[in-house]
This record gives structure tokens, sequence and C-alpha cells, in this order.
């Protein structure tokens, strides 16, 4: 893996790796007004690893002498990431287009600048739903969470979860065992983890990508366990909870961050007779019990939401410098962006999907995909099987 | 940049001047660029990074530089070069485990180290990171990395850890200067390691040539001959010098005789222990031996000024490796001698080293499946469940962790193996398209042997260098330096002298689990006459069991000669052969024929009723295992007894025909056997 200059300063600055109690990395809050900072004089995060650059800033000297101990230490963070990169764990960071851009979107000063993981990283780019719940769940719980992963499984949708006992690992289990994918923002030691055979061998499979937001060699905390809740419902588009208890709890206290933040729809099962469920769903949760309705159908009334969020600029992308620098990393051109506007004008009266893949001279899967962008940003609409302009 | 001057002055007199390019990539070094440094030996490349290292030293004063280089025998000869400009070096290396503290203090507490030297192996060793780099990782300022030329794929001179170092410098953020020194590159390899250190590198080159070399090249097909001209010719030779062999039992041989020639020699490989080594290069650094006859193991770096010849005794893989060993000769002198003997068996070997240089996919997949479905077993644990020979498993165990495949985690203070979370895929392309260089490297010293024009002139164009030009002392330029013919007599002697020498077996003293062979079961020492496939009898003793089924009466003859003695010393009174399914005539037939020679009984005690090879088996405990299946004892003699064979490997059938004799009361028990067929052919 080769980093590039605003990736290595992300890890230098904002990770542990290599440090023993000396000096701290930056806080998410420091690094976020360091990046302003540093983009209000027009320079980029980069620069931050040039020698004498900290001096131009209009920071305390105490934060100068951190930021030089913590970009200082490059021959040791080498050595670290060499360390991860034979156990097959990699970072990726708010300036990387592998980055999942669902964190990015919804999250914005709150993303984690840096994400240590292991497996496809590809999969943290995919549609997915969250599924959460309390370690202790009932067998009602545990059938439900179950046959949820299994439906959403069955719809190519990945779940996120967070890793722990109870209702993450039943339903990451049956949507690995009904062939499906995972991706799993995990409260415990990342290097732990994978050195369990199942785990190791789900990751071989791409069934499974772990990400950890902090050092792969830290273990659990509650703290940690709490901070990560975000990722999950941020990932995710629609989250479903299981079973959550009151006014206590990491499944509540997700639960009702998410509902402050509108990072994504909350669904509680309406079937679980906890009263964290029912006071989730008086606070605006949507109550859900598994029907005929695919979940995609379910979740779809929340994907008009996220536009705004997609179209929010990210984080230290001001100066212009930094715009050319995000164009080489963002090596991903998406394909859509440049024939969306011919594929509306293409559309004339009613037309299925053979039609105007035919017109368009491509391949109907393609243009199906396409299309079912259009209609999620509003620029076209479908009934039945009919696409057509809106009004 | 003055203050450069000033140091150089303080350390070699007011007159004291840089070579060109010297100064200008300290200047490099020291404003934070990565540099590369393509120089022949002698230039001054140590220069560079030890006054680069003494100025970052003052300007950043807890800062460190961090040496990579591969050789001991450089750190210490380096370390006493770095003492005149004032600098403090040290090294932390396997030999002075007692001093890592020191030093490392030395280092964190008292300030007082301007530069670190540590070999790539270190650097590779996960304990060694944890135990001591990382104590001073975060004051590493500047990073050197010595005969740059191995961290390209493209280079001669592949070693697994150099891909180690090759990550930690794509790892490395960019604001930590790089300095990256070689006597050796071509352009294929100086792209490489731009691709590996970034487009902006500073690139400090100049010409190859070395004026003091006369070459000649030599061609005489058998070991005999070429023993032959050592002996006539190695006293003409000015000083004292180097000859290398591409094995370590051509090194014994090519030792032995040249004492035997009074020509005072001595050898030096990887085996040799690191005492010894030192007083052998103590020795010849006083020129106090006439030879050092070495194989690869000896080099890089390595400088004495007055070496006089290097002679190949055979032809190296390469035009690169070539170059760099005749490159050790005549650098403070006016005329060294660089002679190359080609011999029947160079291409032979050299291939051997091209097809065994990686391990094979067939390893690599079932070491990593058993990995991934064992995960945690200690290395001892894998060599134990799997049927492949124990330094195969180490080797690929090696080639896949450096490749990420797998690591090694102490877990509950048992070191075990992982599989890591990178998918498993076997890199053939690269391998193979390694392999496929090193087969045109081999052609291209080929053609080197078969040049007409001047032989210094082909090697400075192989290696790119544009200054390339007649050297006008070679044996092309200027006529025969040494005659390349040898005498008759010389040549016989030499040929009696290969047929003389045999070698040792010792006996086993553990099981695999490693409990104890209580003595008096094990064998006793004892003789194998040769080495299988090799000169002198090791073809005859192969024709023997493939071709003829019927070892010859020069196979008696010779053993005869080595055994009569033997057999005297020892007491024994009997022979018995170890019977094989497949041959079941061979080897007791030979007994019989040598028991009637000795004048000494034989039977047959020994049946075989398990029809698995053993050479089925590649490690101890299925060697074991089968060798014990295998063999029923119908007879023993009280008297002792030589246990006669036709190979001898893993000295298993040996061990457990022994122990069972033994058991049921003979006597000692000495092996013999025709042929070694272990290990041949590293370094």
């Amino acid at each position: 893996m080769i980093y590039s200059d605003s990736a290595m300063a992300a890890i230098l600055l904002c990770t542990n790796l290599g440090i023993e109690g000396e000096y701290k990395p930056l806080t998410l809050k420091e690094w976020n007004g360091l990046g302003k900072t540093v983009n209000d004089m027009g320079y980029k995060i980069a620069d931050l690893l040039k020698s004498e650059f900290t001096k131009k800033l209009p920071i305390s000297e105490k934060q100068k002498e951190q930021i030089k101990l913590l970009t200082g230490r490059g021959f040791s963070i080498a050595l670290k990431l060499q360390e991860l990169e034979n156990k097959g764990i990699y970072i990726v960071t708010q300036f990387d287009s592998d980055y999942p851009k669902y964190l990015k979107r919804k999250l914005r000063e709150k993303m984690p600048p840096v994400l240590f993981y292991a497996g496809d990283i590809t999969l943290a780019g995919k549609i997915g739903i969250a599924i959460v719940g309390s370690r202790d769940v009932d067998d009602a719980g545990m059938l439900f969470a179950k046959d949820l992963a299994k439906k959403a499984t069955k719809e190519k949708l990945i779940i996120y979860s967070g890793g722990a006992k109870g209702v993450d690992s039943i339903s990451e289990k049956a949507a690995i065992d009904g062939g499906g994918y995972v991706v799993s923002f995990i409260g415990d030691s990342l290097s732990k983890k994978i050195r369990n055979k199942d785990v190791i061998q789900n990751i071989l499979n791409k069934r499974i990508l772990l990400f950890s937001d902090v050092n792969p060699d830290t273990g659990f905390s509650v703290g940690r366990a709490m901070n990560r809740n975000k990722f999950i419902y941020a990932a995710a588009h629609g989250a479903f909870v299981v079973s959550s208890d009151f006014g206590k709890g990491g499944t509540w206290t997700g639960a009702v961050e998410n509902i402050n933040n509108s990072w994504t729809n909350l669904f509680v099962w309406s079937g679980c007779v906890k009263k964290g469920n029912k006071e989730l769903i008086s606070k605006g949760a949507i109550p859900y019990v598994i029907s005929e309705q695919t979940i995609l159908d379910t979740i779809n009334l929340s994907l008009q939401k996220d536009i705004e969020a997609y179209r929010q600029i990210d984080m230290f992308t001001t100066g212009k410098d930094e715009i050319k620098e995000n164009i080489k990393e963002d090596n991903i051109i998406d394909l859509y962006d440049v024939v969306k506007e011919s594929l509306v004008q293409s559309i004339v009266g009613e037309m299925d999907a053979n039609d105007i893949a035919q017109k368009c001279n491509i391949q109907k899967g393609q243009m199906n995909i396409w299309l079912k962008r259009l209609v999620a940003e509003g620029k076209i609409k479908r009934n039945k099987q009919m696409y057509s302009l809106p009004s | 940049m003055d203050r450069v001057y000033e140091i150089l002055r303080e350390s070699y007199g007011e007159n004291a001047k840089f070579r060109e390019g010297q100064k200008e990539a300290i200047e490099a070094v020291v404003n934070g660029k990565r540099t590369l440094v393509v120089q022949k030996t002698g230039w001054g490349k140590s220069l560079v990074y030890f006054l680069s290292a003494k100025l970052l030293k003052e300007k950043e004063r807890d800062g460190i530089t961090l040496i990579i280089s591969p050789l001991l025998a450089l750190m210490n000869n380096q370390i006493d070069s770095a003492k005149k400009l004032g600098i403090n070096v040290k090294t932390i290396n396997s030999d002075n485990k007692d001093e890592w503290d020191n030093i490392i203090s030395d280092i964190c507490d008292n300030n007082t180290v301007d530069a670190l030297i540590i070999s790539p192996e270190r650097l590779a060793n996960a304990d060694f990171v944890k135990d001591c780099l990382d104590k001073i990782k975060n004051r590493v300022n500047l990073f050197v990395v010595d005969e740059a030329h191995c961290i390209s794929d493209w280079g001669h001179d592949f070693r697994p850890d150099y891909r180690r170092i090759v990550k930690i410098l794509q790892l490395l953020p960019g604001n930590v200067p790089v300095l990256a020194t070689t006597a050796t590159a071509n352009d294929r390899v100086v792209n490489d390691i731009v691709a590996q250190l970034g487009e902006n590198l500073v690139i400090s080159r100049g010409e190859l040539i070395r004026e003091s070399l006369a070459i000649q090249v030599i061609k005489l097909q058998k070991k005999e001959d070429r023993l032959a001209w050592l002996a006539e010719n190695i006293e003409k030779m000015p000083g004292s010098g180097v000859v290398y062999c591409l094995t370590k039992a051509d090194c014994d041989l090519v030792t032995d005789w040249l004492n035997e020639n009074n020509i005072k020699s001595e050898k030096y490989y990887a085996d040799i222990s690191k005492e010894y080594k030192a007083i052998i290069l103590d020795k010849f650094q006083k020129n106090e031996i006439k030879v050092l006859v070495a194989t690869v193991a000896f080099g890089m770096g390595y400088d004495k000024p007055d070496i006089g010849f290097v002679i190949h005794f055979q032809r190296p893989a390469n035009i690169v490796s070539y170059y760099q060993q005749i490159g050790r000769a005549g650098r403070g002198i006016e005329l060294a001698y660089a002679i190359l003997l080609c011999g029947e068996e160079d291409e032979h070997i050299n291939q051997y080293f091209i097809n065994s240089a990686f391990p094979t996919e067939k390893d690599m997949n079932i070491v990593v499946d058993f990995i991934t479905d064992n995960p945690g077993k200690s290395i001892s644990e894998i060599k134990g469940a799997l049927n492949i020979r124990a330094n195969r498993v180490e080797k690929t165990l090696k080639y896949l962790t450096v490749g990420d495949d797998i690591y090694t985690e102490y877990v509950n203070r048992k070191k075990g193996y992982y599989k890591s979370a990178k998918k498993w895929e076997p890199d053939l392309e690269r391998s193979e398209g390694i392999t496929a260089i090193r087969h045109k490297e081999m052609q291209d010293m080929d053609e080197f042997t078969k040049q007409k024009g001047c032989y210094m002139k082909y090697i400075a164009e192989k290696l790119d260098d544009v200054n390339a030009k007649v050297c006008g002392k070679c044996s092309n330029c200027r006529g025969l330096l040494f005659d390349e013919t040898v005498g008759a007599e010389t040549v016989q002697r030499a040929q009696q002298f290969i047929k003389s020498k045999f070698g040792v077996i010792e006996p086993r003293k553990q099981f695999p689990d490693k409990t104890k062979i209580e003595s008096e079961f094990q064998f006793k020492g004892g003789i194998v006459l040769s080495n299988y496939a090799d000169a002198g009898y090791g073809m005859a003793v192969q024709k023997g069991k493939y071709l003829d089924g019927y070892f010859s009466d020069e196979l008696v003859d010779a053993s005869v000669k080595i055994l009569s003695e033997f057999i005297k010393n020892n007491n024994i009174e009997w022979i018995t052969p170890v019977t094989s399914k497949r041959h079941p005539q061979l080897v007791p037939d030979f007994a019989k024929r040598l028991a009637d020679r000795l004048g000494i009984g034989y039977f047959e005690g020994i049946k075989k009723f398990n029809a698995e090879e053993q050479k089925k088996f590649e490690n101890s405990k299925g060697q074991y295992q089968n060798a014990n299946d295998s063999f029923e004892i119908i007879q023993v003699k009280k008297e002792n007894i030589l246990l006669v064979d036709d190979m001898v490997d893993s000295r298993w059938t040996f061990t457990v025909c022994a122990m069972k004799m033994r058991e049921m009361g003979s006597g000692d028990i000495y092996p013999f056997a025709l042929a070694n067929t272990a290990g041949r052919g590293d370094n």
C-alpha cells in the first residue's frame, strides 16, 4: 500500500501508532481545527510534513511541539504500518477514494480521519442496512435478527454491524451463511479478532470487512464502543433496532444519537416488548415487522434525504491545490455523472428499461443501475416498469 | 555548507578534498532529499552517509542515522573509519546482545551516538524490532540503505529480507530523508529504485571501470584441471587473494588441495563459526595466508586495499556478482588479477541455484492451507505436521512472511504463525519473471566468457556505464597473462586428491520429538565415500545405481582403500547390507564383494518389508516413522558390524537399523555409504 502525503499526515497526526505515552495524537476536534487553519491559509494538509512548516501556523507553541513530535516519527510509523500490512491490516484515510463514502457524507466533521481495516474495502461503498440490538437478546429477538439479515442478504444488501456478541454476531452469521456480506465496525482489538480461524476465513472469502477507528492493538472499552455506534448508523441506509433497553445501554444511546443527528432512518422492531423499543418509536423511529415488502422498498423512503449530505463539500478541500490533489487520489471516475443528462434527455414519454437501453446502445443491466440512480435522485420517475420525466 | 568542509579538514587535514559527487550527495541528503548514490567501491560512499549523519546530528540533537548494511565485516570496518571523522557509530547485531542495553541507553539517554548500523536480517526480525528498534525508532532522522541494488527485484541478488526494506521505504513518510547506496546498478535497477523511492530522487552516478584489474578467462572443463591450474599458478600472483567457489564442498576441496600443495589457504563460508571467521579475516588482512577460499558469503563491502587477485573456480551466476567479486581486488594497488576459470559443472550448479531460489507453489499452498486451518502453530509444530523437508518449510515460511501472506505473533508467550487478512495468491508472475531474468543473466555471463573484445568494457556496458572503454589490461587487450594449459602430472595428482576425499556420518542423537536416543543405541561415527553427483566417485555411484544396476569394482577398490584402516581401528568383524525392495541385489552384492576384499564376515541381518521409499518422506518425523516401520532385524552378531548402504541422506535408516540391532544385542554399528545425497548446493 502506498499512502499519499495527506493520508500520511492524517496517520501521523491522528493515530497513536508507535507512541508510548510520551505525547498524544490530536483529538478529532484538534485535527479538524488544524485542518481549517491550514486550509484558511491556503495550504494543504500534506504541507504539515514539510520541515519548518508548522512555524507558519497561528497555533500555540505547545501544539507546534506536539505536531513536530507526531510528524517526526516517520520511521516509527513506517515500521508500524509494515507490521500491520504483514497481518493484512491496512489504513484508509479521509483523503483516499476508498474511504467509506457514506461515513464521509453523513458524519462530516465527526468522521474518523483514519480507519484501520481488514478485508475487501470495496464492500464499504455498498448499500446496506444496520442491524443493532443488545448483547442479551431473547430467543424471539435472535430469530428476528436472523430473519432480517437473511432477507436483506437475499436483496443483496450489506449488513452493517458492530461485531459484538448477541444481535451483531447473529445477524453477521446469518448474512454470511446466506451468501451475503458484512461490514463490521468492531469495538475490540482488530489484531486479536483476525487471529480467529473463522474470522480470517470469512475475510479471505471476501465475506466480511472489519473496521477499527483506533489502533488495532487497542482492546474493548465502553467509550470506544459507544463512539463507534455512529459509524454503523452513518454507513447504513436504514438502521433496524432489534431490542433496546430504555435510557441506558449502547443500543439506546446509539439509536437516540442517530435520531438526533438524522444519519439514517431508524426502524424499530415492534414485535419486541422492551420499553426501549416503544420509547424509540415515540421519539420518531418507524415501527417495523418483517413483511412481504422488500427491505429495499422500506428503506428507499429514506434515500432522498441523504442526497443533500452527498453534496456537502468534504473537509479540507477549499484550497486550489487540494482540489488538484483530490482529483489525483479520487481516481475512480463515475461514468454516471458523465452520462446522466443524456440519459434523462433520451427518455420521451413513458419508456421501459429495454427501450432506453436500446436507444442509448448499452446493456440493459447497466441501464437498470443508472435508471435506479436517476430515480433515487428524483431526475426521473418510475411507475411499475415504465420510466418518465417528472411532470 | 561550509561546515562540511570543516569536518572533512578536521579529520583528513587542510588539503583534504571531496571526490567528485560526494559533497553534492551530502548536501542533498542533509536538505532532506531522497538520494541514490551509484559509485564503484572505494569511491567513498560511507563518507557520504557518515558526514550526513554528523551534520544532521548537529542540526537535530535527538536524531540518529539508521544504516542498513548486510555485512558484519563491513560494519566493524566502517565503524573504525567513522571514528576518524569524529563520528560515533554503533552496531547492534546478533553477536553483541550483551551490549544492546548499553548502546540503546547511549542512544536514548546519553545521546552520544550519531549513527547505528544494523543488518537487513535484524530489521526483518520482529523480536528485534520490538525489543530494540522500538526504543529508538522515533529518533531516526536519516535512513540509509547500503547495497541498495538488493531492494530491486531485478537486482542480481535476491534476498527476502530486502523485500521488507522495500516495504518500509514505501511506507516511509516523505519527510524522512533516505540515502540509498550501491556499487552496482544498471539502468533497470536504478529505475526500479526510483520507483520505490519516488520521482524526486537525486541520483549520483559515476564510472564503474576499475583500472587496476587485469582479467583473463580460462576454460578448463574438469575439476582436476582447474585444481592443477591453481596449484601451478597461484604462487605467480601478487600478494594474497581470493578464490571463489559456488559450493561449500568445493571450498573444502580447494582449500585442502592448496594446503596440500603448500599454498597457505583458509576457507570462508556461511557455516564457519563467527569466531573462526574473525580469525581467518584477521590472518587474511595481515597477509598471513595466500588464499582465502570463499563462497559468496564472503564479500560485500569488505575492504582490504591490497588484494592481489580474485580467481573464480567456477563461473558466477551473473555479471554483477562477478563485477562485485573481482572489484575486491586491486583497490589500493597498481595491478591485480581477475581470473575466471570455467568448467563443466558451472551451468548445472547455477541452474540449481536459480531453480531453488523460490519455494515451490506446491509447498506454499500446503503451508498456507495448514496455517489458515491451524492458526497459532509454532514453527516446530508446522515442521512436524507437514511432509516437507525442514529447510524447505523454513524457506517457505520466510518467503510467505515477507510477502505478507502469513505473520508471526506472540500469544500467551507462544510464537505462532497466523494467516494474514490478505488473500493468498502465489505471485507466480513475479517469481517466473525473476527466474527468466536470472537465465538471461546467465547467458550474459556465458557470452562474457566468449568475448573476443575487451572484457572490462563488456562488463561496464552491461552495467550501463556510459563511460565504458577499452581497459588495455585484460588478456583480450594485451595477450595471455597466464598459461592456459596444465601439466599432466599435476592433473593426475589432483585426480587422486579428489578421490581421496570422503565424508563422515555423524550419529543422530535425538528422535524427531527431541527426546534423546540413548548413546548405547546410537550408531558410531561412520564414513561416506563421496558426494552424490560430484566429480570423483559421485558419478560412478549414480551410474551404478540407475544405469548398470551394479556398483563397479572401482567403487569397491575405493571403499577398501578408506575402510581397511577403519575396520582395524574399530574391531569390525562383520558386514551387513541395508536391503531395498526396488534393487534387492544391488547393495548386498556390493557388500559381499567388499567383505571378501576386506577379509571379514558377511551376513544378511536386515529385512525390508515395507515398500515405501525413504526418499518420499521429507521431514524427520516421516522419515523416522517410515524407517521404523520398514525394517525388521532377522539376525545380529555380537561383534562390531559395518552397516552398508548406497546412499545416505537423513540418516534415519542407519539410526533405526542400528537401534534395533543394538536392542537385539549386536556389537557396535558403524555405517558406511557410497554417496551422500543430503543438502547439497547452498552457500
